[in-house]
């Protein structure tokens, strides 16, 4: 049974939130931290790599409420890659959104479109703005 | 009154004997056709700088049917087309068609008295009109290569 | 194969990995190879790869039938499945709508309760002019054919066939083995008849073609055509019969031979033999109302300046005033002639033999050798010389001629003369003219009694611009133009760098004496001929008008013909003009005017008129007139043709002609050009 995509997109919420980068800003007036310079963000067996991120924290309990990635962000786990030009992942709800030429590979199959919004807690994914995707269909 | 002497002035008509080379025509008319090209224009020196090819297309139609619905004379309708090349150039400079006709009595007779010829005579007379069609047409084409070459050199 | 990757395009697609489905939606296309599927929605299941198209769709398939559907099931790589409410357009001519269709390995395969046809179907006209409904469709992918089972012929919607199995060719195809289409005619000799060719082809270079024609006052004939085509050669037996014997009993028909082999070294062999089983046969069953059958098999070689050939010939008389034993048989007759230059002199020479028989009447054989010579100089003030002359000896062998009994006879003939043109060019930018006048001096002379010889070839003889600046204007070589004559002419040509052409010829013929072997009529009689006037002018490159015509020495026209042909996209109109005074081969006169117009009214209609009328007797010799109409599928022609002459023992008759003839079913050529007129337009 081959694998579907986004079956491996799905984030574990319990997992803690490292995020590692070159140089780091906190504003303490916006509850933001800018990171910049080959910023890596690991959660469980997902990570996402960008050339710039800030990220908003919750004011009481210092959780990371959401990530606005920009330039060269790449979303990957495991066997499954998506790349583009910004992504916006909102922890709490779980929705990531990816715009910019986006890429996404997964084994022998590609699919590319403008952008992608992906649900990590159900799996479930919608792409659109002239889609296009090759895949090897299976054997009746 | 404008005319004057095709070959007598140093009109490009003039230098044209000797240079005109004309490939193989199809068949006895054919060869007639080519024969009176080749009387038109001389014998071609071998590095005739010009090329004549000529395609001809013959068609025999009944011209007169007499009540007996027997045809008294045939009208044989040529048509020559023609490409001006210079030798080893494949380009034509000139492609050009002429038509003529040459008609000829067949074997006629008003029944019941027999037909004044025989078979013999009418496959003569066929073959003789398609000699002078052929013929007729060549002094056509030799014209038209001459106009040709006025006009080109103009 | 299964592995081939397929390339999915639409405007969203979403995915839902828990169930493992991906639907794409707004302007999908989705190719597989040369499949290519376009859809507004479709759904593809990731866990068993089927494809699911829940609306409208079309598939463009690998051998280029487009297909439009109400919703389809396939598999991932589109390669089979089932799709409702099929309709097909196969090869842009032949629509095929089908309830339901099973796709197999990319191709259409089966059609269930199926309508086709290549007509347009549109609101304005929902009723196509023919169309095929069936109960089910195979499609045989590799010989390219669609069978048909219980299928019923529709013609404007009203069944007119049933056929419980039907088979025609895919419209791509142009040379399958079927049916053609049927002729349908009407003869007061014949009766009501039909045709329905079968066209078969045996192999790659060859095919038959065989025609049951049943006519509904003789009975049944068959016609039958087998064509071969060699790797130097090719060879087409035709012929027809009468099955049932008619009134008279015996079997009737016809069988000819027609071909060629190149033996190699440019060596010819040819046939063209017709052997009949009675004289009125070709005439009274439409197949030619010629009055002589031509049998002949002959050796050929043509080169660039000389060639032989070797004949027998059979005439067969269709004459009533003719019986066959006083018909000549040539056996053989031979001709050689061969071209070279001696320096500036072009030289001929040619041999000839000639010999036949009777079984009542004069046999005769000849062999005649001959040279010529022929030399051309361009004096400087432009005047052309050229010197001709030409020797050749005869040998005759005649035995029972009516009038001379046994005759042989050798003889010599020989002709000298001189040739002077005078060319004048005339140069404008826009007009480029020629004028030359043409004097001819010549002198034939001929030994022994020309009388001893009897005349057979050289009975019919002919003078107009063709034979004006012409030596010896016999036909024949049994007689010969001798004593002195002068050929006086002119010669006009202009043409404009657009080819407008105006040619012109005048000439005259002058004798020392007059020569009474020519026939009185021919226009060569006495010691001035007539004179002789052609014109020919291409007026544009749609209209041209020729004439040639003879005049007596008082200039009243002992011969006109002329003719005047227009042809532009739409109207096509040929005239011809005869009048001929009488002669000796034709002791009356004779004037006829041959007029054919043919009328294209519309993309649709084409209308044609013919007819032949003999101006002396004041009636009609013959008359035929056709109408035809045509779109992109189908085309209907009604001809109708009267012959007004009694011929063969075959009084007037008037036939009626009806053609169907259907386009889609297998290339159709003319009807293929005006393809889909797209609805409404």
């Amino acid at each position: 049974q081959a694998e579907q995509p986004f079956s491996t997109f799905q984030h574990d919420s319990s997992q803690p939130l490292e995020i590692v980068s070159d140089r780091l800003g906190i504003s303490q007036a916006a509850q933001t931290a800018e990171f910049v310079g080959n910023v890596e963000v690991i959660q469980g067996t997902l990570t996402m790599r960008a050339q710039q991120m800030t990220v908003t924290y919750d004011q009481s309990s210092g959780d990371i409420r959401q990530l606005i990635a920009t330039g060269d962000v790449l979303l990957s786990s495991g066997s499954e890659a998506a790349e583009g030009q910004r992504a916006n992942y909102n922890v709490d709800t779980g929705f990531l959104v990816m715009e910019g030429d986006v890429l996404l590979t997964q084994g022998q199959s590609a699919l590319s479109a403008q952008s992608m919004r992906i649900n990590l807690n159900e799996g479930t994914g919608e792409f659109s703005g002239r889609v296009r995707t090759v895949f090897v269909p299976q054997s009746q | 009154c404008g005319f004057e002497p095709l070959y007598g002035s140093d009109g490009a008509a003039a230098q044209l004997r000797g240079q005109v080379r004309v490939t193989a025509i199809d068949g006895r008319d054919g060869y007639f056709l080519r024969e009176r090209l080749l009387q038109r224009f001389g014998r071609p020196a071998a590095d005739a700088p010009l090329t004549l090819s000529v395609t001809l297309v013959t068609e025999a139609e009944a011209l007169a049917i007499r009540q007996g619905n027997d045809v008294s004379r045939y009208n044989l309708s040529g048509v020559a087309l023609i490409a001006l090349r210079r030798s080893g150039v494949a380009e034509p400079i000139l492609l050009d068609e002429v038509s003529g006709d040459a008609s000829y009595n067949a074997p006629s007779s008003v029944p019941p008295a027999p037909p004044n010829a025989s078979d013999v005579a009418a496959r003569a007379a066929e073959q003789d009109a398609g000699r002078r069609l052929a013929q007729y047409l060549a002094e056509q084409i030799a014209d038209r290569v001459l106009i040709a070459s006025e006009q080109l050199s103009q | 194969q299964q592995n081939d990757r397929v390339a999915l395009v639409a405007d969203r697609i979403s995915i839902d990995s828990n169930t493992g489905a991906l639907i794409a939606e707004g302007d999908v296309t989705i190719i597989r190879g040369d499949t290519v599927l376009q859809t507004d929605r479709l759904i593809y299941d990731e866990t068993d790869g089927a494809v699911s198209v829940p609306g409208t769709l079309t598939i463009q398939q690998a051998d280029g039938a487009v297909l439009h559907a109400d919703y389809a099931d396939l598999d991932g790589g589109l390669q089979s499945g089932i799709i409702a409410g099929a309709r097909a357009l196969i090869d842009n001519q032949l629509q095929i709508a089908a309830t339901s269709a099973q796709q197999i390995d990319g191709r259409l395969t089966v059609l269930n309760r199926v309508v086709a046809s290549s007509c347009t179907i549109c609101e304005e006209n929902p009723v196509p002019i023919w169309s095929i409904r069936a109960e089910r469709v195979v499609r045989d992918a590799d010989a390219l054919q669609f069978h048909y089972e219980n299928a019923v012929f529709e013609l404007f919607g009203v069944p007119v066939l049933y056929l419980p199995y039907f088979r025609h060719p895919e419209p791509s195809v142009d040379r399958a083995s079927g049916f053609l289409s049927p002729e349908i005619i009407s003869s007061g000799n014949f009766g009501f008849a039909v045709k329905l060719p079968y066209f078969f082809v045996i192999d790659d270079s060859r095919d038959a073609t065989i025609t049951p024609f049943l006519t509904s006052e003789d009975g049944l004939l068959v016609e039958a055509e087998y064509r071969q085509r060699f790797e130097r050669g090719a060879l087409e037996l035709s012929g027809v019969s009468t099955l049932d014997t008619d009134t008279s009993g015996d079997q009737r028909g016809y069988l000819s031979a027609l071909g060629y082999y190149d033996l190699g070294n440019d060596v010819i062999a040819r046939i063209d033999a017709t052997a009949l089983s009675d004289d009125a046969f070709l005439d009274e069953f439409n197949y030619s109302d010629t009055d002589l059958v031509t049998s002949e098999l002959s050796l050929e070689k043509f080169e660039r300046s000389a060639f032989w050939t070797l004949s027998t010939i059979y005439f067969e008389t269709l004459r009533t005033n003719q019986t066959q034993d006083t018909v000549p048989f040539i056996l053989p007759a031979v001709e050689y002639r061969r071209s070279f230059d001696l320096g500036g002199t072009r030289a001929e020479v040619n041999a000839d033999i000639l010999s036949f028989t009777r079984e009542v009447g004069r046999d005769m054989s000849r062999a005649t050798v001959g040279a010529g010579l022929d030399r051309t100089i361009v004096t400087s003030p432009g005047l052309v010389l050229r010197g001709f002359a030409d020797i050749s000896g005869d040998l005759y062998s005649v035995r029972n001629d009516p009038i001379r009994g046994d005759v042989d006879e050798v003889r010599t003939r020989s002709t000298a003369g001189l040739e002077f043109r005078m060319p004048f060019v005339r140069r404008t930018p826009e007009l480029t003219q020629i004028i030359e006048p043409i004097l001819q001096l010549v002198h034939g002379a001929q030994s022994g009694n020309i009388g001893d010889i009897p005349n057979e070839d050289s009975v019919l003889v002919e003078f107009d611009e063709t034979s004006l600046f012409s030596t010896n204007r016999f036909p024949g070589e049994d007689r010969f133009e001798t004593d002195f004559y002068a050929n006086l002419g002119l010669r006009y040509e202009s043409i404009t760098p657009s080819g407008r052409n105006i040619t012109a010829t005048v000439g005259r013929v002058f004798r020392s004496e007059p020569l009474d072997s020519f026939p009185t009529g021919s226009g060569l009689e006495g010691k001035k001929s007539d004179y002789v006037l052609a014109a020919g002018y291409d007026v544009t490159d749609r209209l041209s008008i020729s004439a040639s015509a003879l005049a007596d020495n008082d200039l009243s026209l002992t011969r006109t013909e002329l003719e005047v042909d227009y042809a532009d996209d739409d109207l096509s109109l040929e005239t011809t003009y005869v009048f001929l005074e009488a002669d000796t081969t034709t002791p009356v006169d004779r004037a006829e005017l041959l007029v054919d117009v043919g009328y294209r009214l519309n993309d649709n209609w084409f209308g044609e008129i013919g007819f032949r009328r003999d101006l002396r007797n004041d009636d009609f010799i013959s008359a035929d007139a056709a109408l035809s109409w045509g779109n992109e599928c189908a085309t209907f022609e009604f001809s109708v043709s009267r012959s007004f002459t009694t011929s063969n023992n075959v009084d007037p008759s008037t036939e009626f002609g009806l053609t169907l003839r259907l386009a889609g079913l297998g290339t159709q050529g003319d009807a293929a050009q005006r393809r889909l007129r797209s609805c409404g337009i």
